[in-house]
Formats: C-alpha cells, sequence, structure tokens
C-alpha cells in the first residue's frame, strides 16, 4: 500500500466503516465543490457535482487502486464531470453565451473582492476546459506539475504546456480587462 | 523569448525550480528586459490566482450526500408491499388484512424487478419549479432544500428533498425498529413519482399501484423517490408511515403548477 495518508480511511469505508466515508467527505467536500465552482461557476452545478462525486466514490470504492492516491483518482473524477456538464451547456447553447448571462453574485465573487475575483472568474470562463483545469489544479488546490498529471492522464510535459498556456491566455485577459498588469 | 525561459519562469514562479534553474534564470533577466517584464507579469497573475478565496460549500450539502448513502446491508433493503389487484387505489394503504399475508410474495415478485421502477400516473408535461412556492408539511421550513428530522419510536431518520431541473427528490433514510409501511402518492393532481433502487444494493422492487409507491421498511434503509409535477396543475404528495394498518405519521407537500414545459 501506499504512503497516501486517505488509503487507510478507503480501506476502512471498504469494511463498511460509515464514520470513515463521513471522514473523507468531511476532507474533500471543500476541494472538490471549490474545484467544480471554478470550472463550472454556477454554484447549483458545483453541488450536483459534489454529490455525484461522493456517491460515485461511494459505489466504485471496490475499484480503487492503492497504488495511486485517493486525491488524484477523486480529483478526476470531479474535473470529468465539471467538464460532462461543459460539454452538456455547449450542446444546449453555444459556450461563448456564458460571457452575456446575467450571472447572480456566486458565492467566489461573495468571498472575493468583488470586482478582482468576478473579472477573475470570468477570465477562467473564458478558457478552455482543459486549459481552465490545470489552472484549478494548480492555483486553487495547491497540485504539483507531476500530480495534476497523474490526476488528469497525461504526460508531464502537456500538463506544463496547458499551464503556461493558460496563464498566458489569462494575464491577457485580465490585463486587457485593466486587472492584474505588473 | 524562447521556450527554455518561458518554462524557467513559470517553475520559479511555483517554487519548483532548482537552485541551478534559479541561477539560470536570473543570468537571463539581468539581461533581458523582456524576460524581466514577463516573469513580474507572470507573478501577478500568479499572485491573484493563489489569493483567491476558496467558497464554502453550501449548507446542507454533507447531510444530503449522506442520505444517498445507504446505511445498511444489501440484503437489508426494503422489500415492496403490493396492494390489492384491481383495486383502484385511494390514499393509505389497501388491502388492510389481506395485505399484510400478501406481502411476502409481493416482496418476492418485486425483487425480481431490476433497474428502476416507475410509476406513471400520467403522462406529464415536464416543468422548472419555483421551490420558494412549495407549501406542506416538508417544503414550510426551507422550500427547496427542506429537511424533515423523523425522530422516536418505531420511526427515525430523515427525509430530504432535494430540487433539480426538472422537479424534486425526495431522499428518504429511515432506521425502524420494526417493519413499517410507506405510501408515496398524489394525493391530488398530476405528477409522476419514480422509485430509485438503494445505492448499492439489491433491487428494490415497488408496487406497481398507478398513482402510488409503496414500500415495507425495516431496519435501517434509504431510498429516493424522483418527483415530476405537470405543468397542468398543482400536484400534492403525501408520505404516510403505517405501523401494520395504523397511520402513525403524514407528511404532505404541495408542488405548483409549473410556468412553462421542458422536456428533454
Amino acid at each position: 500500500m501506499n504512503k497516501d495518508p486517505d488509503a487507510r480511511l478507503v480501506l476502512a469505508c471498504r469494511n463498511g466503516d460509515r464514520v470513515a466515508y463521513e471522514t473523507l467527505l468531511g476532507r474533500y467536500e471543500r476541494p472538490i465543490y471549490n474545484i467544480a465552482l471554478r470550472m463550472l461557476r454556477n454554484p447549483e452545478d458545483a453541488r450536483d457535482v459534489v454529490q455525484i462525486v461522493f456517491v460515485r466514490v461511494f459505489e466504485k470504492l471496490h475499484q480503487f487502486d492503492f497504488e495511486h492516491k485517493f486525491y488524484s483518482w477523486i480529483y478526476r473524477i470531479a474535473i470529468n464531470e465539471s467538464i460532462d456538464i461543459l460539454n452538456g451547456r455547449s450542446r444546449e447553447a453555444p459556450l461563448e453565451d456564458e460571457g452575456d448571462l446575467a450571472f447572480e453574485r456566486t458565492p467566489l465573487e461573495e468571498c472575493d473582492d468583488a470586482e478582482r475575483g468576478g473579472a477573475l472568474q470570468a477570465a477562467i470562463m473564458s478558457l478552455a476546459p482543459d486549459y481552465r483545469a490545470v489552472i484549478v489544479l494548480r492555483h486553487f488546490v495547491d497540485r504539483s506539475y507531476q500530480e495534476m498529471a497523474e490526476i488528469l492522464g497525461i504526460p508531464e510535459k502537456t500538463v506544463k504546456s496547458r499551464l503556461f498556456t493558460a496563464r498566458q491566455l489569462l494575464r491577457d485577459r485580465l490585463e486587457a480587462d485593466g486587472i492584474g498588469g505588473a | 523569448m524562447d521556450q527554455k525561459t518561458i518554462e524557467l519562469i513559470h517553475r520559479d514562479i511555483d517554487g519548483l525550480a532548482s537552485p541551478e534553474e534559479q541561477r539560470e534564470l536570473a543570468l537571463v533577466l539581468e539581461s533581458s528586459e523582456d524576460a524581466r517584464d514577463e516573469h513580474a507579469r507572470m507573478r501577478t497573475l500568479c499572485e491573484l490566482l493563489d489569493g483567491a478565496t476558496s467558497a464554502d460549500p453550501p449548507p446542507g450539502l454533507r447531510d444530503a450526500i449522506l442520505a444517498r448513502i445507504p446505511v445498511a446491508s444489501a440484503a437489508s433493503f426494503p422489500s415492496v408491499a403490493r396492494p390489492a389487484a384491481g383495486r383502484r387505489p385511494s390514499w393509505g394503504p389497501s388491502g388492510r388484512g389481506a395485505r399484510r399475508s400478501r406481502l411476502g410474495l409481493a416482496a418476492a415478485l418485486a425483487a425480481t424487478v431490476g433497474g428502476v421502477a416507475l410509476l406513471l400516473f400520467r403522462a406529464p408535461d415536464f416543468q422548472q419549479l419555483d421551490p420558494a412556492s412549495l407549501a406542506g408539511t416538508i417544503g414550510q421550513p426551507a422550500p427547496g432544500t427542506a429537511s424533515l428530522r423523523l425522530e422516536g419510536e418505531p420511526l427515525a431518520g430523515t427525509i430530504f428533498l432535494q430540487r433539480h431541473t426538472h422537479g424534486f427528490t425526495i431522499e428518504i433514510t429511515m432506521d425502524t425498529s420494526r417493519p413499517i409501511g410507506l405510501v408515496a402518492g398524489a394525493a391530488e393532481g398530476p405528477l409522476m413519482l419514480q422509485g430509485l433502487l438503494p445505492l448499492g444494493g439489491e433491487p428494490t422492487g415497488l408496487s406497481e399501484d398507478a398513482g402510488r409507491i409503496h414500500v415495507l421498511h425495516s431496519g435501517r434503509q434509504h431510498y429516493s423517490l424522483v418527483v415530476t409535477p405537470s405543468v397542468s396543475g398543482a400536484s400534492t404528495i403525501q408520505l404516510g408511515f403505517y405501523d401494520g394498518d395504523a397511520l402513525i405519521r403524514e407528511d404532505r407537500l404541495v408542488l405548483p403548477a409549473g410556468k412553462g414545459s421542458e422536456r428533454n
């Protein structure tokens, strides 16, 4: 078994320990919610993603491979579910329409300095989902390049390429909005 | 600016540059104004990103998740009471004395039902609901995401109402000290009521009695009822809990008529 601090809890869950499941839920509810919220912006969608992720974790726990880290697994589910929702949105309406909608203030925008937070999230939403995912994993759940590669199932080289490009796109967008300039 | 410099800048900002890479970058920054500008701008961006506040998950989310996780072994998931054949349903358990004797057979029959059992009162148009206009025992405390805690003998647990795009899910987690019957149905108005299987459990059969779902609880169990009201009129869902034939608790939820239809 690896040195993943969650491994013991996962094992206990497999043996029917509900408290262990609740502990994992307590540990990951917030990061998963924030991943989904940053990926999707919509709090209701983010809430749905959290529920889907944890129910899926429960259902698939017996398939978890202890060679991997639990967070890699659960973050990957969260990213994939978020992208599925984004794909669903894009089938319903062109993604570029998203910026024209009259969004209500999201929890993120209420927490952040309003203008900067809103502009930052709008800029993140302007990125393609693959770029958005690396920004979210790096800056909002503090994953290394290698960890992002494991979560996303892509080579580390690709992670770096996407991250650097995503940052440049974000910076250009924010600077055009008068925010984030050096 | 070459790719190597760009990577060095990002690695440095991410705190991943080795001492050798840091020295290499310092030399580049010293000699290149473009590199200095890029480094400064990228650092500003990353500070903005890293300084963004994370959001608290909404209240009740954890409970909603836990309500969807079965608390019992697969062997103890509910079996089903099937009402007397040919009897037109009315509110409350049907068949009375005869019903009990049929429970075992009904449960065996129902247990053969795989997947999701579906009861369709009427093929309705789907609607978007305004949870603020909900009323009823469950709906009153916190419309849209209300929960109701059941406490005491012989019935304990939670009923959680959760809003979805096309309607609601009533998540029921029960812990009963003896078999307790639940009848869920439409008191009035058209709606679609769908019973979902407990997660990870054996198939839970549901009665085919038009307009209602009958379940016999035993021990700790969890399942969901998906409710899709119609646009054509208000709907009332009644949940009745029976100890034998005696009604021990009743809850009502009034779902208003929708503003418009939506269908997949």
